[in-house]
């Protein structure tokens, strides 16, 4: 087996994932139209702890996936991927509904083992020392509904050393959202924030968010994404699995795109703008448009 | 970890099964009061009425007192309704544990759960003692009804005689065998052998069920009916085991003894089932961990 860092380098552009058969995805199937809405604007600078050290050079990936797959009876769940995800990107993982991303974020969280193949986490196959390190949002609630949000935080200062109590606190604050709660009471973005609030008030070393905007209006997506860039820390790596790309493409570094669980491309953001004058999004829809 | 993975599993178990065995404990003493007043009445009234003096003197026929028998029908009813209710607290010691078990490790609960940097040795053994300990619990609180019942009906000056009495239930059970526990630095009085066989029996019945609804959790659907099936199954399966390896046992003891047969029978088959919980309790637990940390897919 390749030594990790021959496993999938970093690339530098667009290319098609070892053994992705179909060329029609390697390119938009459509030809690019003039743009009819304005291009998305341009990425926010990302506020960082000036305190906070990047990533070690040489430092391991974070997130490496060997041949993995995930059958469940005849259906392939994830089909032998491959990749590498290195510490200290904003990664999107991108793809239709039933693609393979919560399968891919489920498995890097300990919560579904491959079928064949290999899932490391800092180096570790998944166990309670990468749970330790690994912050996971799923797609749905987990809490019970008779759940108060004060007993939430409990838990995490419980079983999680690095949660910050008191910005978890801050940030419910700044959401309006009153400690003493149940979550039988809030809406359903609403136990999305407070979930998300209470994922991202970790120091966590891979942060691993199922679809955090699903289901919430567009308002509250901004102010998702705004929590997660404003808890981003350098040497941390977020994984954004989203079917929104319009809505995550501003913060993104890199993204994973899959389709029927094969791994189609894995590349910087900023290559799709160069090799074809469009946004993720586009890149994205002419992908699966047709 | 295990201490906090303990006290949150005994928190939520807590939330149901504590005021369910508080009522079962005022419901004692409901059922000890009715006794005290029956006994008061009984003392005052007479099962027949009085005879008049047209009925044929001492040839007549003494009637019923329907109030009487009214009032005694009623009592019985409420002492049988208290100790129905009061049972229906092992229900619940039973069914609770097994429903928290499901939903924390089964349900959407389980992406928080099984995302904790804990092991699924520290996850089961948790619930298997938060378990336990209400088993514990549960068999003292219906112990305590047994005695204030006892006491309703023979007054409180009978409490010594009563406490005989209990201590005798329990010691006829365990003195109904022969262990090792019957001897040297083994020894225990009938009285607690009696318990830990209950308590031992109990807890072996929740731990199949863990473990068969953690199969049960492998199926895509209808993972409930599959852990009521995978329990029906390993529970058939262990009682075979069990009547299989009493009776080979008490074949073997029993030859050349005609008398002693049927009674080395007997006494191998509880032996057996002693012996059996206990190895029905380790097997489901390790089965449990294991299917947990490498079989099973959150939902």
């Amino acid at each position: 087996m390749s030594t990790p860092s021959e496993i999938n380098p970093m690339p530098t552009a667009i290319n098609p994932a070892p053994g992705s058969q179909d060329p029609s995805v390697r390119e938009p199937a459509c030809e690019p139209q003039a743009p009819a809405i304005l291009p998305p604007p341009p990425p926010k600078p990302r506020p960082s702890s000036p305190q906070a050290p990047l990533p070690q050079p040489g430092s391991p990936p974070i997130l490496q996936l060997v041949d993995a797959a995930k059958a469940y009876g005849r259906t392939r769940a994830l089909d032998n991927v491959t990749l590498s995800v290195p510490r200290g990107r904003i990664v999107g993982l991108i793809g239709p509904n039933g693609s393979g991303k919560s399968t891919l974020i489920k498995m890097a969280a300990g919560l579904v083992h491959p079928t064949t193949g290999t899932v490391l986490v800092d180096g570790r196959p998944p166990s309670a020392e990468t749970k330790a390190i690994v912050s996971y949002l799923p797609e749905r609630p987990y809490f019970s509904s008779h759940t108060k949000v004060s007993e939430a935080l409990q838990l995490f200062s419980d079983f999680y050393r690095d949660f910050d109590q008191s910005a978890a606190i801050d940030m419910l604050r700044r959401f309006e959202i009153a400690p003493d709660t149940s979550f039988s009471q809030m809406s359903k973005g609403t136990r999305e924030k407070v979930q998300l609030v209470l994922v991202m008030a970790r120091h966590a070393a891979l942060y691993l968010l199922d679809e955090p905007l699903g289901g919430v209006d567009p308002a509250s997506r901004s102010f998702i994404l705004d929590t997660i860039v404003a808890r981003y820390r350098r040497e941390a790596t977020v994984i954004v699995s989203t079917h929104l790309v319009a809505d995550v493409e501003s913060i993104l570094d890199d993204f994973i795109l899959v389709s029927y669980g094969k791994l189609v491309a894995y590349a910087p953001v900023s290559s799709v703008r160069e090799l074809y004058g469009m946004s993720l999004d586009e890149y994205f829809r002419g992908v699966f448009a047709c | 970890m295990l201490g906090k993975l303990f006290s949150y599993d005994m928190k939520a178990l807590s939330r149901i099964l504590l005021p369910v065995h508080c009522a079962a404990l005022a419901l004692g003493v409901v059922g000890m009061l009715v006794a005290f007043w029956w006994n008061a009445y009984a003392d005052t009234h007479s099962m027949y009425l009085p005879l008049a003096s047209s009925e044929g003197g001492w040839f007549a026929e003494p009637k019923l007192n329907p109030d009487y028998q009214l009032i005694q029908t009623v009592c019985n009813a409420v002492t049988v309704l208290c100790w129905i209710a009061i049972l229906c607290t092992t229900i619940a010691t039973f069914i609770v544990p097994i429903h928290r078990f499901y939903s924390n490790l089964l349900t959407d609960e389980g992406h928080l759960t099984l995302t904790l940097p804990v092991s699924a040795s520290q996850i089961v053994t948790a619930k298997a003692l938060a378990a336990l300990l209400w088993i514990v619990i549960d068999i003292a609180v219906i112990t305590a009804c047994g005695i204030l019942t006892l006491l309703g009906v023979a007054g409180l000056e009978e409490f010594e005689a009563v406490m005989n009495v209990v201590g005798s239930v329990y010691g006829i059970l365990g003195g109904a065998f022969e262990t090792i526990t019957d001897q040297g630095v083994f020894y225990l009085p009938y009285q607690l052998k009696g318990l830990l066989l209950i308590l031992l029996g109990f807890w072996s019945s929740v731990m199949i069920a863990y473990l068969a609804f953690t199969l049960g959790g492998r199926a895509q659907r209808r993972k409930v009916l599959a852990g009521i099936l995978w329990y029906l199954g390993i529970s058939w399966g262990a009682s075979l085991v069990s009547s299989v390896v009493s009776s080979f046992v008490g074949i073997a003891l029993g030859q050349g003894s005609d008398t002693l047969f049927f009674v080395t029978m007997f006494r191998a088959a509880l032996n057996a089932s002693f012996v059996m919980a206990v190895v029905e309790i380790v097997a489901a637990f390790l089965l449990t961990r294991y299917v947990l940390a490498r079989k099973v897919d959150a939902a």
